[in-house]
């Protein structure tokens, strides 16, 4: 019996193992989980700051507002891909839209979540918050719409519980349209609904404001008008809208090398801009376009080539083509061209015409591509006044603002002949000088070929002779995971 | 040699010493009792308890317990019907408890289950094991060598090199998509997650796979996949018994892929070019200049293998171990090495030593002691420390081997030398370096790690209580670390761009060097915690036999070079697991078994799980009217089970919370971070679902049949698995739900699992000197996807569903074009198309070859059949055994990349397999050719569409090992005091057949995506010849 205390003791600690605390409730593994982010007012606005990256990251890519354009050719090696190639096919380039609805997911997110919220002691926080969101959607959708034409409208937030997530067929473009405006629309009334409302209120030339939601309700309108056939209300509405940007303090600058070399948050000219900076956010397009020392090699006029000292911060990938400095062979004096572009003298003659945009910022070390990215600026919305003007069939207003744009470049005023397509055909060419490698010029010139004023089937040497539509195809992850979504017409 | 076995002799002579020294104690009549039980400790009783020749013997009560007098120089002898007579020295000891074993084949051998051991004939779940002596080759990693040897087991070794060739492990196959985990839950001494890769196979007692529900649902959320059940060896009583086992081999590839040469590379080319309109790129004059190899540093012709490999590595292997023990204690001590020596060339041109080799020492340490006469004791300790060395290229995750040798289906034979003559290593503008730069000249890594494992248990008889209860504990601490240390250098490389007038060569710089050699280094260490108890309960009143089991069990790892927050938090696991046996009469068994296991992977209302089982057993030869019948068939038994098991073993952790983290893309508009809130916004990472494990639900059908006297052996199972519950990110929901490329995660999907497991045996000793023993195995399973989380395809031929977990996405083709109306007349394919180009069907017939024009193909690189056979045979002291090994049903699909896709990137492309001399070519339309028509990145067309051109079967059937061995007559070595002494030769992966010739058709894809395509890029797997000798003391 001596042998029941080792037992006893043994098997009592092995029967009280089960009894050790509850090791699987672990705490929880990340701090942030969607239950508890949005827990108080204060998680509203970065959350919104985040969706910013997207518009940053958007307006960063020039593979749909450039890359279909005559713009670019390749300078020391080429980065172009079919977009720039208009070989766009299902199996090639084509679109997998997931990105831009995770953009406008996090939208109807805020807007969602923000339901809950009073901000009782601040409801001009809780106004801009919702207007600057809207905002935001109104840009994904336009980015989005502006590539792929018709496309699904989704318009509420979706959290898992749901099980029944709506599978979405494209809406017609011009429904697209009307819901940006409807966006738009709102955001407009809750600025001016604010207690301290002010047109001139630009709290940021980074986030939305009043005048860059009607920057963008201009572009959004004159879009309607000439691609989807809007009518004179929708070139109406473009004027109405730049009448409150005009209204809005801000002016050109009168030297045309501030444009890009002031940035946004001091430049009377810009209305909104995509916040750069090297160590933030890194290098944006204008990247390829710089050259880089050992390619530029040996030139004369070295000095005044943008060059970086390395392959990391300048690619010459592109330069800017023949058929964009055409549109200056009128205007040889023209005090853009130093700050559009400079052609590489060699020994052997000129070479590689480097486009000087988007210089970037030569820091001790080297030269870095952080200039801020425009997305709407005055010079920009005047020829978009004069566009809309022209479109009513009304030149000498559209002239008035197309000279407006010219006072600054030396070229005088126009004086060309006043019928519409000879001035509709000017602004575009303007729209070429003036906005050249912004970012716009393919939605310019689909704009002006569905308004009649060129055949960019003739315009672009790409694409003649070939029939690539003007929208982006879908590709087949998209088609695969929604059968109610069909291919871009002209896909299939 | 004899001043070698000196120490050896001195030893033993102790140990005798301290055996023996009771010898001279003086003569008296003692009183020696004790208890004799089976291996499952329950009391044999009318067991005899004899006096070594006398008649004087005594018979044990029911509870196992006798009392005889004897002299102290007497010897017992205890024996008892089916079980093997233990032979004992009394030496004044007065207490004798005796452990009997079962005589094998009878009806009380007892067999490894789940948490514990069961009689063999009572086990109505599938299991079945391996003889460990057959894993005793030339090789590191025992999981390789499994292949054919076990029914259930599919194993695959990819290649990889020294220390690096782990094979991969499925028991029956698939049944499971995506990320979860497909491989069996390992085992070792009742420790689970226990890598058992690097096992000395000297050390192991039993191997054991469980295959169906009633065997693994105890292991609940863990045993859906299987279980691999490893016990390693513990000491027997007797005087202490010593193996040495030494050997010595040569290893070779299995296969190296043959490259062009040069001249034939730039012919090809040439004709690429020709063949579509074009003019030839290089002049026979060029070609010739290549070919003669006058100048080989400008226009060299290099055998990348020739330069970066040698014919011949090596592999040691040795062990020493000793076991032994009194019925009070018992010992098992080993130390094992492996020493593997790579096939890599060595020429390091700086300090550091690039020498390919492999090094790991075992040692493992079993020892038993009773404490009390109802406490026993047992602390096992393994130790596995293993050290690599070799080059070092890009990262200590890279592994160097499978890197340089792709590098040399990368840089083709005609374009640099591997180093020049001016000393400079020879680089390429596009940026491609010698090979033999890689191998030798930009730095070595050696990298160690070392795995402690010891596990105490304690086991303590509860008879006095209840009789046959006991209750067990087990602890176990594991510990891994690994050190890795680099020294590198960024050596100069040169281009050769011509010869001056002097002859001297003209080269230029490529890249920017840095000959300064630097030091890299990184660690990683995790740590593992086991606890166990449980309650056994075995008891037998008269024919019927009850037996329970409860247990409950927690485990925890913790990862201590977590990169996040996730992957820091312990993983823990803890269930209580119970089973209730019943037999009668040795004809009819029963079981229920359960587990009820949890993990914090899982929310908590959905944390644990119940996984029931049942099984059935009747064994039909043991009834009387079977007894005519007996002659023939001599064991006949059904059984049948039924059950569930989960599979919680997910990639992603803690899918019960939505994450949201911080977007790498900081937006803060330019204010440091640090002087206010960093605005950088948040994103949805992980989307949350409430999901939860995997279930599997398992039919097993049993047929275990004995004939010739139980001479020849067969097992048949027939199993059919529905795995439900499956995780799989729901692709359904649409992309404008804003969730981007995270779509949330659940219990989706539904695979159908199929197959047979044979296993026959034929063991017979034909007269004393003579015998013959033959196993064979097959295994073949089907896997169906029945529910993938997928929408609906566009065309049918598109969907998953109905196809298998791994089958393939592929275009079809029917042939290669004949004529031009052809091609006129078939669906349009991008780029340049003539005659000898690949056609594919248009499945939709819209008149164009595109992605909808795909179709799910069950083809995959797992095989869906593995066999083996072994035969060995013995004529007095000769033994002759061989291995051969085979796969079914399985594919290879050719992948397009360097070495199989010609041209793609003009006169730079990668170097080309030979077998590109098969092609359809204008002077030889062969319709059947490897190739088609050549093509270049000039005239770019479809024939690199991935289709099932490039599809091809990968079965083979191989000689895995053969071995002839003698062991001499105990005569001429007892002068030695050696009791055997065996020495033998023998070889590894000695021959190979299969349709795919071109390499070693094992070295196949891993099967997880859809297109997944194999290019032979690997470091080979090797053969070895070996010589070795076993001795036992």
């Amino acid at each position: 019996m001596k042998l029941i205390i080792p037992f006893c003791v043994v098997s009592a600690c092995l029967l009280a193992l089960p009894g050790c605390k509850k090791i699987l409730d672990v705490k929880s593994p990340s701090s942030i989980t969607e239950d508890n982010y949005f827990s108080n007012e204060g998680d509203f606005e970065p959350y919104v700051t985040g969706i910013y990256t997207f518009m940053r990251t958007f307006s960063n890519n020039i593979t749909y507002g450039t890359e279909r354009s005559e713009e670019l050719i390749s300078a020391l090696n080429s980065r172009f891909g079919v977009a720039w190639a208009q070989t766009l096919s299902p199996s090639s380039g084509a679109i997998n839209y997931s990105e831009w609805y995770k953009a406008i997911g996090h939208c109807n997110l805020v807007l969602e979540k923000i339901k809950k919220f009073d901000f009782p002691n601040n409801p001009d926080t809780r106004k801009r918050i919702v207007a600057e969101t809207l905002g935001l959607r109104a840009y994904f959708y336009f980015h989005l719409t502006r590539i792929i034409g018709d496309a699904p409208l989704m318009l509420k937030a979706v959290t898992v519980e749901d099980n029944m997530i709506p599978l979405l067929p494209r809406s017609k473009a011009v429904d697209v349209i009307r819901q940006i405006n409807t966006d738009l629309d709102s955001a407009i009334s809750l600025y001016t609904s604010m207690s301290n409302f002010n047109v001139k209120t630009y709290p940021s030339k980074y986030r939305m404001a009043y005048g860059s939601v009607q920057a963008l309700k201009a572009d959004v309108n004159i879009w309607l008008g000439k691609v989807w056939a809007g009518g004179d209300d929708a070139f109406n509405k473009a004027i109405a809208a730049i009448n409150e940007v005009e209204a809005s303090g801000v002016s050109l600058n009168t030297d045309f090398r501030n444009v890009t070399g002031i940035r946004a948050g001091a430049n009377p000219e810009v209305i909104l801009a995509a916040y750069f900076l090297r160590d933030e956010s890194g290098s944006n397009y204008g990247l390829n376009a710089l050259p880089y020392l050992t390619g530029v090699q040996g030139a004369l006029n070295l000095d005044s080539l943008p060059y970086a000292n390395t392959t990391s911060n300048g690619q010459g990938a592109y330069q800017i083509s023949t058929k964009s400095r055409a549109l200056f062979s009128a205007y040889p004096s023209d005090k853009r061209i130093p700050f559009t572009w400079v052609t590489e003298r060699q020994n052997s003659g000129p070479k590689i015409s480097w486009i000087t945009k988007y210089p970037g910022t030569k820091y001790a070390d080297d030269r870095v591509s952080d200039n801020d990215i425009i997305i709407y600026r005055l010079a920009d919305i005047y020829l978009l006044k004069a566009e809309a003007y022209a479109a009513l069939n009304s030149p000498l207003p559209a002239i008035d603002y197309l000279n407006k744009v010219r006072l600054r470049t030396g070229n005088g005023n126009y004086t060309g002949a006043t019928d519409k397509a000879t001035v509709e055909k000017e602004i575009l060419d303007e729209r070429g000088r003036e906005l050249f490698f912004e970012n716009k010029r393919w939605y310019d010139l689909v704009r002006f070929h569905k308004g009649g004023t060129i055949d960019v089937y003739k315009y672009v040497p790409n694409l003649v002779g070939k029939t690539t539509p003007l929208f982006w195809p879908l590709n087949s992850t998209v088609l695969a995971n929604n059968n109610l979504i069909k291919q871009t017409e002209g896909y299939n | 040699m004899k001043k070698k076995l000196l120490p050896l002799f001195s030893f033993l002579f102790i140990v005798f010493l301290i055996t023996n020294l009771n010898i001279y104690a003086q003569e008296r009549i003692l009183t020696v009792s004790g208890k004799v039980t089976d291996e499952l400790d329950r009391p044999l009783g009318s067991a005899t308890v004899r006096i070594s020749g006398t008649s004087i013997a005594v018979v044990t009560s029911t509870d196992g317990k006798y009392s005889i007098k004897v002299n102290p120089r007497d010897t017992l002898e205890f024996s008892f019907t089916g079980f093997k007579t233990e032979r004992m020295a009394v030496r004044n000891r007065v207490d004798l408890d005796v452990k009997l074993s079962p005589v094998a084949g009878s009806l009380n051998e007892v067999t490894v289950v789940g948490y514990g051991q069961q009689k063999k004939v009572s086990v109505v779940g599938a299991q079945s094991t391996v003889t460990p002596k057959d894993l005793k080759l030339p090789a590191r990693d025992i999981a390789g060598l499994l292949a054919g040897r076990i029914s259930g087991i599919i194993s695959t070794s990819r290649g990889g090199g020294p220390g690096l060739d782990n094979a991969g492990i499925l028991v029956r196959g698939v049944s499971t998509f995506g990320t979860s985990s497909r491989t069996p839950l390992i085992i070792i001494d009742g420790v689970p997650d226990r890598e058992f890769n690097d096992i000395d196979p000297e050390d192991i007692q039993s191997f054991t796979v469980l295959k169906d529900a009633t065997s693994t649902s105890v292991y609940g959320t863990r045993g859906a996949n299987g279980v691999i059940l490893i016990n390693t060896k513990r000491g027997v009583a007797g005087k202490p018994a010593i193996n040495i086992e030494v050997n010595q081999g040569l290893t070779q590839f299995v296969k190296i892929p043959e490259l062009v040469d040069a001249p034939t590379w730039m012919e090809l080319y040439n004709e690429s070019l020709t063949t579509r309109g074009r003019q030839p790129f290089y002049s026979e004059e060029r070609i010739g200049w290549h070919r003669d190899g006058k100048d080989p540093e400008l226009y060299p012709n290099v055998d990348w293998h020739k330069e970066l490999f040698r014919d011949f590595g090596l592999t040691q292997r040795a062990n020493a171990n000793v076991s032994g023990g009194s019925d009070k204690a018992n010992y098992y001590i080993s130390a094992g090495y492996y020493h593997e020596t790579g096939l890599l060339k060595t020429a390091p041109e700086r300090s550091y030593d690039t020498k390919n080799t492999y090094r790991r020492y075992n040692f493992t340490a079993n020892v038993g002691v009773s404490v009390t006469n109802t406490t026993k004791l047992d602390l096992g300790i393994a130790t596995i420390v293993d050290t690599r060395n070799g080059p070092y290229t890009t990262s200590f995750t890279t592994n160097a081997a499978n890197n340089i040798f792709e590098q040399t289906l990368k840089v083709p034979p005609h374009v640099i030398p591997p180093k020049y003559s001016n000393g400079a290593w020879a680089g390429m503008p596009n940026g491609w370096s010698s090979p033999a730069r890689i191998a030798f000249g930009i730095g070595s890594a050696n990298q160690f790690s070392a795995t402690i494992r010891p596990n105490l248990r304690i086991k303590q008889d509860l008879g006095a209580l209840v009789k046959g209860l006991s209750i067990s504990g087990l602890f176990s601490f594991d510990v891994y670390t690994d050190a890795s240390v680099a020294t590198v250098h960024a050596s100069k490389t040169e281009y050769a761009e011509g010869r001056d007038a002097d002859g001297k060569l003209i080269t230029r710089q490529i890249g920017t060097n840095n000959d300064i050699l630097s030091f890299t280094s990184a660690r990683t260490t995790n740590r593992r915690m086991y606890l166990e108890s449980s309650l056994n309960y075995q008891r037998t009143f008269g024919r019927h036999e009850v037996g329970g089991l409860l247990l409950f069990n927690q485990s925890e790892y913790v990862d201590g070079n977590a990169a996040s927050f996730t992957t820091s938090v312990p993983f823990r696991n803890r269930g209580i697991t119970g089973r209730a046996t019943y037999g009668y009469n040795n004809r009819y068994f029963i079981e229920g078994n359960f587990g009820y296991t949890g993990s914090e992977n899982f929310s908590p209302s959905r944390r644990y799980g119940f996984f029931p089982s049942f099984g059935a057993g009747w064994v039909v030869s043991n009834e009387k009217f079977f007894s005519p019948l007996s002659d023939v068939l001599s064991y006949f038994k059904l059984r049948y089970s039924y059950g569930l098991t989960g599979n919680g073993a997910f990639g992603t952790r803690f899918l019960y919370l939505s994450q949201l983290t911080r977007t790498s893309n900081v937006y803060q508009f330019g204010t440091p971070s640090s002087l206010s809130p960093s605005y950088s916004g948040y994103t949805e990472s992980q989307i949350a679902t409430d999901p939860s494990w995997e279930t599997s639900y398992r039919h097993n059908l049993g047929i275990e049949m004995n004939f010739l006297n139980n001479d020849l052996k067969m097992i048949l199972e027939l199993f059919r698995e529905m795995r439900r519950n499956i995780l799989r990110a729901d692709q359904t929901i649409p992309l404008t739900s804003g969730f981007g490329g995270v779509n949330p995660t659940r219990n989706i999907g539904i695979v159908l699992n199929k197959g047979i497991d044979l296993s026959v045996t034929y063991n017979k000793t034909i007269n004393k000197s003579m015998w013959i023993n033959t196993t064979a195995t097959f295994t073949y399973n089907n896997n169906i996807n029945l529910e993938d989380g997928l929408p609906p395809q566009s065309y049918p031929w598109m969907e998953w569903k109905g196809k298998e977990v791994d089958a393939k996405e592929l275009y079809t083709a029917v042939g290669l074009f004949k004529d031009q109306r052809d091609i006129d007349t078939s669906a349009r394919q991008t780029g340049d198309i003539r005659l000898g180009d690949i056609k594919y069907k248009d499945l939709n017939g819209d008149g164009v070859i595109d992605t909808y024009d795909r179709s799910r193909v069950n083809v995959s690189g797992t095989p869906k059949i593995m066999y083996g056979i072994n035969i060995s045979f013995g004529f007095k002291g000769f033994d002759i055994g061989a291995f051969i090994q085979g796969t079914g049903k399985v594919w290879l699909l050719y992948g397009s990349g360097d070495g199989t896709f010609p041209f793609k990137e003009g006169a730079t492309s990668p170097s080309l397999y030979a077998i590109i001399k098969d092609r359809w070519t204008e002077g030889n339309p062969n319709p059947n050719a490897f190739y088609p028509r050549l093509t270049s990145n000039q005239d770019p067309n479809s024939n690199f569409l991935v289709s099932d051109w490039w599809l091809k079967r990968a079965d083979y059937i191989r000689l895995k090992s053969a071995e002839i061995g003698y062991t001499l007559p105990i005569g001429s070595t007892r002068k030695l005091s050696i009791k055997k002494l065996r020495v033998y030769v023998n070889g590894t992966n000695l021959i190979t057949i299969s349709p795919w010739k071109y390499w070693d058709p094992e070295l196949n894809d891993t099967g997880t995506s859809s297109t997944t395509i194999t290019r032979g890029g690997f470091y080979p797997n090797i053969k070895a010849y070996n010589v070795g000798f076993r001795v036992t003391f």
